[in-house]
């Protein structure tokens, strides 16, 4: 499911007689000033990916979080979700001038790579600007954490995007916490539990929280204050 | 009858006769002993040269001719001075004259396992268990041997390469020949156990776990001042320690052995029922308050805790009560804890109740975002609560396509190129059911598989290459391709923009092609 386009392959160049001697050339990588006149300078998009189910009998459980944070962010940033493409639900929109693609994936979960992979690769965003988000197990829940980088967690959509960008695992994520299983309660049933009241408004908190987060690393990359938001989030909760 | 023999050995070696206790190799010093004698810093005992004194490092034993005093751990020392002393200070050394005390007992037989000799013209066969081989000393340039050394630069020789390091890690990264450190730090005799794994090995190995890992850089700072090695990779609480290019066993420093464990002197209590800057009023109050505190972390037993400081310091910022729950632990280890943070961090403790650590951040804290402290930012949130999480994007936007307000050409001109091809679909009625979504989404998946599978080669219009070389343009061509696969670091243009559509003749490639023509003529 990648990029539609023929792949370059290596050219090697015989410029003189000795093989062993040759043309180094400076590689510069600008804009080609001439082509964008007309328009000012265009980011490059960010690809914004909650991850859930389909379906009514998984809406609003603990594993559609990400679907929950999809819509607070497009609610904020007046995205309309009004196109269905490579089995997924997006909207095309933007943070200010850095344009912005939220995708809902339809598929399930354990297949959200597949929608995933061409998304990513028809609208050519790089690894970097991918932003999965997803819950995870190991917060408490209504923590969140950005990463530039990280495993898959446990997490089978997560696992299922990794396998079709190549199993590359530097993608930015946004993990929201749901807190671990009580007792010994099933990981699955857990997962596809929907919340408490009490849990509810504290992840509702945290979406909130999250959207401005996904704004400011949209617009600054992972800085200081992605930094201080994660401490922020990490010791939320042990104040007196 | 024992009584009376250990008085006679007493009075043969000890050259004081008037020093009332007994050999206390006889008898094992207990935690619970009432003994408790007051100290002030200074000699405690002497006995001729050999002198046991409270310094700034703790009770310590000073030997003559040794290159430093002596302590049971070298890295567990409070820097606070002790109050008193558990036991009759005594040397726990060897004396000098009597090199057994008389137990009773007739001494061990020795081993009878004969380790065969490796050092023969008849080397045993490779895999012969029992067998221990020597590695050569340290990497050398070739053609160069090592010398004997005296101080610690000699024998370190030059600094490792990286290589070199590589090299002499590898094997021990999954090998549990090690030495394990633990909550009595690193102790004398451990100086000599690191020495008899140089005998055979270039490398030692040393596993940290439990209370010394709070602070590893001291850790390692001593193990590297004791033992004269050099330190070449840290992971967590794993430690490799070189012997240096040039080591030789026979030579090293010997130092004698400690036959016991001295027992652990008296130190200043470390809550106080006021402790300095506050009230008895507010530290009843942070106590109370304490209790209902959620714990940062859960420290297990012999864990490593390398990263717990910076924890604790960044649960300070937003927070003047921190708790650790150590569960568990043994009441010493989370006390030894409690002490370290309270250097290391620093802060004030206020509680070691429930087997839970309670710090206070103390009056003189800075914050480390000073000009922009963090403030909870839960106020402003309530105002949205009651919004329904799955509502769709909603009135406010009345625009029907919002994609004419957004600047980016790109975008809309891949999306519409989706539109086009059928592999995109608008929808109608935005909000839909979950379910009716999944509906519309498996209809257009079977209309649009054809659409997904026949792919239009994608064109590159590059206008402005004439100027430049040629590689250039490939380099660029691959940064393009190079979108889904790679990772680019973030200082990468952000502002890259490509117009997909173009003539046939106008790829890259031709062009190459067409340079390398004129340069082959």
């Amino acid at each position: 499911m990648l990029c539609p386009t023929y792949t370059p392959s290596v050219y090697h160049f015989q410029t003189q007689k000795p093989v062993f001697r040759k043309q180094r050339f400076r590689v510069c990588s600008s804009t080609s000033g001439g082509e964008d006149d007309r328009f000012k300078v265009e980011y490059t998009p960010w690809l914004i990916v909650g991850l859930g189910n389909p379906g009514n009998k998984y809406h609003g459980t603990r594993h559609n979080v990400g679907f929950e944070m999809i819509d607070v962010l497009a609610r904020k940033e007046g995205v309309l979700m009004n196109t269905i493409q490579s089995k997924a639900l997006i909207g095309i929109g933007a943070i200010e001038d850095v344009p912005i693609l939220l995708a809902k994936p339809q598929t399930y979960m354990n297949f959200s790579g597949e929608s995933v992979g061409s998304l990513a690769s028809h609208y050519r965003v790089p690894l970097r600007h991918i932003l999965m988000i997803y819950d995870e197990m190991a917060l408490p829940n209504g923590v969140l954490r950005l990463q530039p980088k990280g495993g898959q967690g446990y997490h089978n959509g997560v696992k299922s995007v990794m396998g079709h960008l190549d199993g590359r695992r530097n993608f930015p994520r946004l993990s929201i916490g749901i807190g671990k299983p009580p007792g010994n309660m099933d990981m699955k049933a857990f997962l596809l539990q929907k919340f408490s009241p009490l849990e509810q408004k504290q992840i509702e908190e945290a979406l909130e929280q999250g959207s401005e987060a996904v704004k400011t690393l949209v617009l600054n990359g992972f800085n200081q204050g992605i930094s201080r938001f994660n401490l922020v989030q990490k010791y939320k909760f042990h104040k007196v | 009858s024992n009584r009376n023999r250990n008085q006679k050995t007493n009075h043969q070696t000890d050259t004081n006769p008037k020093k009332p206790q007994s050999n206390p190799a006889l008898k094992l010093p207990h935690h619970r002993t009432r003994y408790y004698k007051p100290v002030k810093e200074g000699v405690i005992s002497s006995d001729g040269d050999r002198t046991i004194l409270i310094g700034d490092s703790g009770v310590s034993y000073q030997l003559p001719g040794a290159p430093f005093e002596f302590q049971f751990s070298y890295s567990e020392t409070p820097k606070v001075k002790p109050v008193g002393i558990r036991e009759p200070a005594f040397m726990p050394f060897a004396p000098p004259t009597m090199p057994r005390p008389w137990t009773g007992k007739a001494p061990l037989k020795k081993s009878k396992k004969k380790i065969p000799l490796f050092d023969s013209f008849n080397p045993p066969p490779a895999g012969k268990s029992g067998v221990k081989y020597v590695e050569m000393p340290g990497p050398l340039p070739f053609g160069r041997y090592p010398k004997e050394g005296m101080n610690r630069e000699e024998v370190l020789g030059e600094p490792l390469k990286r290589w070199e390091k590589g090299m002499l890690i590898k094997p021990h990264m999954h090998d549990n020949r090690q030495v394990n450190l633990g909550r009595d730090g690193f102790t004398h005799n451990m100086l000599e156990l690191i020495h008899s794994h140089w005998k055979r090995r270039r490398v030692c190995k040393v596993r940290c776990k439990g209370v010394p890992t709070v602070d590893m850089n001291n850790v390692c700072r001593v193990l590297e001042e004791k033992t004269g090695g050099e330190i070449i990779h840290r992971v967590g609480g794993v430690v490799y320690l070189f012997r240096g290019r040039n080591y030789n066993y026979r030579t090293r420093p010997q130092y004698p052995l400690m036959l016991w464990k001295p027992a652990a002197p008296v130190y200043p209590k470390l809550i106080q029922e006021v402790p300095e800057g506050l009230t008895k009023e507010e530290a009843h109050e942070f106590r109370v308050k304490g209790k209902s505190l959620r714990p940062i972390c859960k420290l297990s037993k012999n864990g490593v805790y390398v990263s717990l400081v910076k924890d604790v310091r960044d649960a300070f910022e937003l927070s003047s009560l921190v708790k650790v729950d150590c569960p568990g632990l043994e009441p010493s280890d989370y006390k030894k804890i409690g002490a370290k943070l309270k250097e290391l961090v620093p802060c004030v403790l206020l509680s070691f109740d429930d087997e839970q650590i309670l710090m206070w951040r103390g009056r003189e804290w800075k914050s480390r975002f000073v000009d922009n402290p963090l403030i909870p930012s839960l106020s402003e949130t309530n105002t949205t609560n009651e919004l329904d999480p799955s509502d769709k994007p909603s009135e406010e936007q009345t625009v029907a396509n919002p994609s004419t307000t957004i600047s980016s050409p790109k975008m809309i001109s891949l999306w519409q190129r989706a539109l086009e091809s059928s592999k995109a679909v608008i929808l109608e009625e935005l909000d839909l059911g979950p379910d009716d979504l999944l509906k519309k989404v498996e209809e257009l998946e079977g209309t649009s598989l054809a659409a997904e599978h026949t792919y239009t080669a994608m064109v590159l219009s590059n206008t402005d290459g004439a100027a430049e070389d040629y590689v250039d343009e490939k380099d660029r061509s691959e940064e393009y391709y190079s979108d889904i696969d790679d990772d680019f670091d973030d200082e990468c243009s952000d502002d890259e923009s490509l117009d997909p559509v173009g003539p046939v003749g106008s790829l890259p490639v031709d062009k190459i092609v067409r340079k390398l023509r004129e340069r082959l003529k």
